[in-house]
């Protein structure tokens, strides 16, 4: 009783707390990169990039906050005229531009050389060549939302967009149906044609974010060329690695919390009959004489899929220099579209931000882009209506972060909290809360992102430097949290709850045979999610609500024959057997043959 | 004093002697069903060293015993801090003729018999326990546990009367702890993680042995005679786990040897029949030896002292000390469907399920004169098995020698109607496809 009201001030005063701190999420800093444009420190080099056949280029080296620029002419470069754009418009910067940024830059740089006579083709004529450079850095670097300059000086403009195309400008007007040539990082010159709306579509990512060169020719004469430089760092770089600092942080800071909440409560309970006892308690990381273990390749291969889940969603783009491989397939799990490397696309961005959905189809976005968001939204119903919330026991990242906060608490031996039905009731609160600041919170003005713990996890180990506010913090509650709750986050996770809305439909479901269960409650104890109706339910064969993950949990603890089921299309997969749960207490076989004897 | 002393003597002999004679007879009939398996006799050995020798259970010396009554003591616990469980729930004719004289008339039989126990200091296995474990079930149960503490030191354990919430479950959580604080108290050993997850693998061991050997008593046509099975269940309460459930793997591997052969006890067109209902204890068993005396086939049982004490297994979710003591608090009341809870619609689950698994032609409903709470729920189980169209009788029968001739009469006729609804059903069936 007395724990159940701890826990409702407890729950009550985080809705508050997360309500009031919502709102300047943003100024909330707990971890601060630096990725001002100011911060960056401007060097010239001379090392010129594979891919640059203009003569002027931008470099990044191996740590982040340097940019490096590159010139073949030094009169050229001296003449140049350099572009920025700032929060208060794109503006052209005085001479000597790269000492005195302007403190709003947002990040997208251009240099222009005059023009230069160069005898491109080998024809023995000499062309009007204009060579440019481009560098998209810090923390606008990017941005799925086209950057584009759109101003008279900058005659040929390339603008990175939708994390892997290129919309080519000429004249401040979409470049359509137009042939260009571009040079990669491995010195290979391919050809291009611009579709209607003025896209190279079909570029390699790797190629993209390498750094390029864009040639292009209007009549022959005149010839355009720009050197493209993304923000963009190896797997093995320090920057990658310091993308990670910020998770270490939260790390450490959970931990502490861990340690304060075990402290509190072993306080608190003091009186409570024989509950806490060091002599009792096995030590820390101690062997545990009880066989727990059953075989059970089901949860193997859940494992498995999470761990890969995991991989693909943070560090797979990266390490093969992809980037997302499908990015316009939209899987609903909890990792973050800040980190751009994902497999997939994740859709959590546009559902928290649905002002941006709408304006991707909007005049701004033509036809192309009403493509891309079918596509998007296609692919997230298709998900939601044949998978469901399968996809959070099985793929969601967050779901392995928490289940090996969980498998720690064990090798501990610590005490978990249990959450009673009470204590889930009012748990209930804090899931609404997040469901509404989900979905509403960008009608409010709001960011959703700056609240979201998953943007912790998943920009860093995708290697993308993100400053950590409010979600910072909120990362090192859900961390302690589903150390002493299983699954702690998905208990009120409003992304799972809006994927388990379609439940109806999803292929994979949850089946009891109520005549065969024996109501011990093994399930309900095993749920993470706590769905108490799984063991009192006596009627109906359907037990799955728009809470369950379809873990397998409840299946994998259930002693009685064909209680519990996971289904596949109507036909069990993965059913519960008496012998399987009980065979763990055999003796070993040399015990069993002494017994025979 | 001495005469007084002499007399005291002799009526306790009187009642030894008696005593030991009723158990003799119904353990030597248990032994005259035909076919009775050689791995089982070490299981009758022990109901014969406790209910004809009146010898202590077996024990280490230096081991406690803790007695317990109804199923809802976790042995677990009992184990983990070192003693050995005895489960006092008795069935002795002679001790009910002498409880009767301290209980009201009214109460049950068993209620009676173990008050006798008490008075009649017969038993070693009763007199050498450290201390009893008296979970408050049902209002008999509830009186004795006041009237023993006179006699022993006694722990109530407050079950909770409904499972609906969790927080009837954490009640219960709580009362273990106190158990096991006063089983430390009283065995001087202290319960930890290591301890307490040991017992529960032994446990867990037993159970294990229990589901391989139900494969074979749900065998149709019958491997077993049912009888011979409730001794055997019977003879849990009275010996250390690990023997019993070694002794029980033995009989596994002499059943599994006799289904490979094919070598079942008789025709397989016998009624197959359930009990249910009031605890069928040593030596009260007549009415299970009476359905097999009348040729019906007793395959399956739903009492405390049968099938229930040990089907239900622990379900460990989380290792550490607190969550074994959860997993022990859960198992020992959710799945329990012992009448004494508001709400039991769980045991017709319950019957339900064993109906289908065992492949049950009749239920015969054993209500102990005086058991109220079983004769509550005989009504309900009557309606829901009628619309099931399995055939139910309700016996009921006290701790005495009297009743037999009429409740032979009964299951006779009783055995008798199910095997003409089972002839005319396999006549129409016959008509059916001839």
């Amino acid at each position: 009783m007395k724990k159940e009201k701890i826990w409702a001030v407890l729950v009550a005063l985080a809705c508050i707390l997360l309500t009031v701190s919502a709102f300047f999420a943003d100024h909330l800093s707990l971890y601060d990169f630096g990725m001002e444009v100011s911060d960056y420190s401007f060097d010239r080099t001379d090392e010129v990039p594979a891919g640059a056949a203009a003569t002027v280029w931008f470099d990044y080296g191996t740590h982040g906050r340097n940019l490096f620029y590159g010139y073949t002419d030094e009169d050229a470069f001296k003449n140049a005229e350099f572009f920025m754009r700032t929060s208060e418009g794109n503006r052209k910067l005085p001479d000597g531009g790269l000492q005195t940024f302007p403190a709003d830059s947002l990040g997208n740089l251009i240099v222009i050389l005059p023009e230069q006579f160069i005898d491109i083709d080998g024809d023995g004529k000499e062309e009007t060549v204009r060579n440019s450079a481009r560098a998209d850095f810090g923390a606008n670097a990017f941005n799925p939302v086209p950057q584009r300059f759109d101003m008279e000086e900058i005659p040929f403009e390339l603008v990175f967009a939708e994390r892997n195309r290129i919309e080519v400008r000429y004249q401040n007007e979409q470049l359509t149906h137009a042939d260009l040539e571009i040079l990669t990082h491995d010195g290979k010159k391919m050809h291009y044609q611009t579709d209607e709306n003025g896209w190279i579509d079909g570029l390699a990512q790797r190629d993209i974010r390498y750094g390029f060169t864009a040639v292009y020719s209007p009549d022959g004469e005149n010839v355009y060329r720009m050197y493209y430089a993304l923000e963009d760092y190896p797997f093995f770089s320090w920057h990658t690695m310091e993308a990670h600092f910020p998770l270490f942080v939260v790390i450490g800071l959970s931990f502490l919390l861990i340690a304060l909440v075990e402290i509190v409560r072993r306080k608190i309970f003091k009186n409570d009959y024989a509950r806490i006892h060091k002599d009792r308690h096995g030590g820390l990381l101690s062997s545990h004489p009880l066989k727990m273990k059953t075989e059970s390749k089901f949860l193997l291969i859940r494992w498995c899929f999470l761990w890969f889940g995991m991989f693909a969603m943070t560090y797979l783009g990266k390490l093969i220099g992809q980037g997302q491989a499908a990015n316009k397939v939209a899987v609903p799990a909890f990792a973050c579209p800040f980190n751009l490397d994902q497999a997939v696309e994740v859709p959590c961005y546009y559902i928290s931000h649905i002002t941006h959905l709408f304006v991707r189809f909007g005049s701004d976005y033509p036809v192309h882009n009403l493509v891309y968001g079918l596509i998007f939204l296609g692919t997230l119903l298709l998900f939601i209506l044949l998978f469901g919330r399968i996809l959070c026991g099985f793929l969601c990242p967050m779901g392995l972060i928490q289940d090996l906060m969980d498998k720690l608490r064990r090798m501990l031996h610590i005490r978990p909290v249990t959450v009673t039905d009470k204590m889930n009731f009012s748990l209930q609160t804090l899931k609404w809360l997040w469901i509404i600041l989900f979905v509403g919170f960008v009608f409010t003005g709001g960011d959703f992102c700056s609240i979201c713990p998953a943007k912790v996890f998943a920009t860093a180990q995708g290697g993308f430097w993100t400053n950590l506010v409010l979600n910072g913090f909120l990362a090192i509650f859900l961390l302690a949290g589903s150390f002493f709750i299983k699954r702690f986050w998905c208990l009120m996770c409003p992304m799972g709850y809006l994927m388990g809305l379609l439940k109806k439909f999803n292929l994979f479901k949850l089946k009891k045979d109520c005549t065969s269960c024996t109501g011990c409650g093994a399930c309900y104890e095993a749920c993470p999610m706590r769905i108490k109706g799984i063991y009192t339910e006596r009627e109906k064969e359907n037990v799955q609500t728009v809470d369950c993950l379809l873990c397998g949990e409840c299946i994998h603890k259930c002693p009685e024959d064909n209680a519990l089921s996971l289904t596949f299309c109507g036909k069990p997969i993965y059913k519960s057997t008496r012998k399987a749960f009980i065979s763990k207490y055999a003796p070993k076989q040399e015990q069993k043959k002494e017994a025979e004897e | 004093m001495t005469a007084g002393y002499n007399e005291d003597t002799r009526r306790k002999e009187l009642f030894e002697k008696k005593s030991a004679r009723v158990a003799a007879s119904y353990l030597r009939r248990i032994k005259e069903l035909p076919d009775m398996p050689k791995e089982m006799e070490p299981f009758l050995d022990v109901l014969e060293n406790v209910h004809v020798h009146f010898s202590d259970v077996e024990h280490e010396t230096q081991q406690k015993t803790v007695g317990t009554f109804c199923i809802m003591v976790p042995n677990e616990l009992i184990y983990a801090a070192g003693g050995v469980p005895v489960r006092l729930c008795s069935g002795s004719y002679t001790a009910y003729a002498v409880g009767d004289e301290t209980v009201p008339r009214d109460a049950c039989p068993l209620v009676k018999a173990v008050m006798g126990m008490g008075d009649i200091r017969m038993s070693k296995a009763f007199e050498n326990c450290s201390l009893l474990a008296v979970p408050i079930t049902c209002d008999c149960k509830k009186k004795i546990a006041g009237m023993l503490k006179r006699v022993k030191p006694t722990v109530m354990l407050h079950v909770p009367p409904m499972k609906g919430t969790d927080a009837d479950m954490e009640q219960y959580l709580q009362e273990l702890y106190r158990l096991v604080s006063v089983l430390e108290k009283t065995t001087g050993n202290r319960v930890t993680e290591q301890t307490l997850a040991e017992s529960i693998n032994q446990i867990g061991y037993a159970q294990y042995e229990m589901s391989r050997f139900l494969k074979y008593r749900r065998c149709d046509p019958a491997l077993l005679h049912g009888t011979q099975v409730m001794a055997v269940m019977n003879s849990y309460a009275y010996m250390p786990v690990w023997k019993w459930a070694a002794q029980m793997g033995r009989l596994n591997a002499e059943m599994e040897k006799r289904l490979s052969e094919r070598k079942f006890i008789g025709r397989d067109n016998q009624p197959r029949i359930l009990i249910t209902g009031s605890p069928v204890t040593f030596p009260n068993i007549k009415v299970p030896l009476l359905i097999e005396e009348m040729g019906g086939r007793l395959v399956a049982d739903e009492t405390c002292l049968g099938e229930r004490a040990l089907y239900d297994p622990v379900t460990v979710v989380d290792n550490s000390f607190d969550g074994m003591m959860r997993a022990l608090a859960g198992r020992y009341t959710r799945p329990c469907d012992c009448p004494v809870f508001v709400d039991n619609k769980q045991r017709l689950y319950r019957i339900r399920q064993m109906i289908k698994a065992h492949k049950v032609d009749g239920v015969v409903y054993h209500v102990l004169r005086g058991c109220l709470v079983y004769d509550y729920e005989y009504k309900i189980m009557e309606e829901e098995l009628g619309a099931m169209d399995i055939p139910v009788i309700r016996v009921e029968s006290d701790y005495n020698e009297e009743d037999v001739e009429q409740l032979r009469i009964r299951i006779e006729a009783f055995i008798e109607l199910i095997k003409l609804k089972n002839y005319a059903k396999q006549k129409k069936e016959g008509d059916r496809h001839g």
